[in-house]
């Protein structure tokens, strides 16, 4: 699956089955898009991880629901569980150290 | 603080485009190594896989595995062999191993019973005219025209990028060059607010400004707190002579913001704070989006004249 963009109807059931990143992200945020770019490689060397995107731009009730007060926030989700929630730029050594804690774990 | 209300003056405004850029900013070179690692990617997105019989480095590999120790307890898990996110002693392990093979191999003690389910390759294609063109769909881009493209791009980020940094040191300038008539009433009112962001800033971060020591402000800030209040007081202080020069450009220039202008600066409020337009029109009043939009015009105003300059 690799990248989806979720909206409201999707997002529950994108996020709902197995190890999922979700990337809470606005259009104009500088950070956003280097945490995109990471994640866009991050995907190329291990494409059996999902990772959602959510423009809260365009679906600002996604934000809210998931009580986002600042982007990017990327939630590590499992089987539809928030294990854990970052709030800020996170490099890619981070996220892989994630990736090995939530999907392997 | 209003700026559209202001007693303080500019007495002599110095011509922001007079500002000598070639001391400031440098001019785009393209970052090589960044193109390179974007070329890479590319190459990465558009890998050959295929099946393979035994496990080699790097390689894609689906398998099941048992073992007393948790981690090594999963049916069917995704493993890129090398990358050491499942564990780096049990994917040096799998190297070797063939497909459909039952084994079992020792993981820090603990014996893990694996079995390979499938295995695949991925194969970087070379960069070629050829390939190229088969990526991008149609066009007929050369690996030259690609490169160029990228470097294209990375110039427009660039030439953005440095435009707002250096906008705020070219305001600087200018104001230490202009001379103004300030007032005494909004330099305190300056100083006052900039107070108050002082305390709102420790407060956000669980500290009360006001009960901390010389020494703990110092820790904080880098600054005692005399040198932080006055650095922060200074930072009003610039906006304050900003916003004078840039009303006066604004009159200079006959720049009108219309109602049009202000519904779009609340479309774009409700869109980043998530909030119906009305709730934003409650906080974000006309008068706020006006005082708004002279700082903002200056500040504009110079990063459009170093874009120019880099361009």
């Amino acid at each position: 699956m690799a990248i989806s963009f979720a909206n409201e109807e999707n997002y529950s059931e994108l996020i709902s089955k197995d190890f999922v990143i979700v990337d809470f992200y606005s259009t104009t945020c500088v950070p956003c898009k280097m945490l995109s770019r990471i994640l866009e490689e991050l995907t190329v060397d291990y494409p059996f991880i999902n990772i959602v995107k959510v423009n809260i731009t365009d679906h600002q009730k996604l934000g809210i629901d998931n009580q986002i007060e600042a982007v990017p926030t990327v939630l590590f989700v499992k089987d539809g569980t928030v294990l854990e929630r970052v709030v800020g730029l996170m490099d890619e050594d981070e996220i892989i150290e994630k990736i090995s804690q939530y999907y392997y774990g | 603080m209003d700026f559209t209300k202001l007693k303080s003056k500019v007495i002599s405004a110095y011509d922001y485009r007079k500002v000598d850029l070639s001391r400031l900013v440098e001019r785009f070179s393209p970052d090589e190594d960044a193109l390179e690692r974007e070329l890479l990617l590319i190459r990465k997105k558009n890998a050959v896989m295929s099946d393979a019989d035994t496990v080699a480095a790097d390689d894609f590999v689906e398998l099941s595995c048992r073992s007393v120790n948790s981690r090594y307890n999963k049916e069917r898990v995704m493993v890129r062999v090398g990358k050491k996110l499942f564990g780096k002693e049990f994917e040096e392990k799998l190297v070797g191993l063939k497909r459909d093979e039952q084994t079992t191999v020792c993981v820090g003690g603990d014996a893990v019973d694996v079995h390979i389910a499938k295995i695949t390759r991925s194969t970087l294609p070379p960069l070629t005219d050829e390939n190229v063109k088969l990526w991008s769909e149609g066009s007929s881009l050369t690996v030259a025209d690609l490169r160029e493209k990228m470097i294209a791009q990375q110039k427009s980020v660039y030439i953005s990028d440095t435009a707002e940094t250096m906008a705020g040191e070219v305001q600087r300038i200018v104001n230490d060059s202009s001379t103004f008539s300030l007032d005494d009433a909004e330099i305190e009112q300056a100083c006052d607010e900039a107070n108050a962001f002082l305390k709102d800033m420790f407060k956000s971060n669980g500290l009360d400004f006001d009960a901390l020591t010389d020494e703990q402000i110092k820790e904080a800030t880098g600054m005692s707190t005399q040198e932080h209040t006055a650095f922060v007081q200074g930072f009003f202080l610039e906006s304050l002579k900003s916003a004078l020069i840039s009303m006066e450009l604004i009159k200079e220039r006959n720049v009108v913001f219309t109602d049009d202008d202000y519904e779009k600066a609340v479309e774009e409020q409700s869109m980043l704070m998530g909030l119906d337009e009305n709730e934003v029109r409650k906080t974000f009043t006309y008068d706020t989006f006006f005082n708004q939009r002279i700082s903002d015009y200056y500040f504009e105003q110079i990063e459009e004249y170093i874009k120019s300059y880099l361009q």
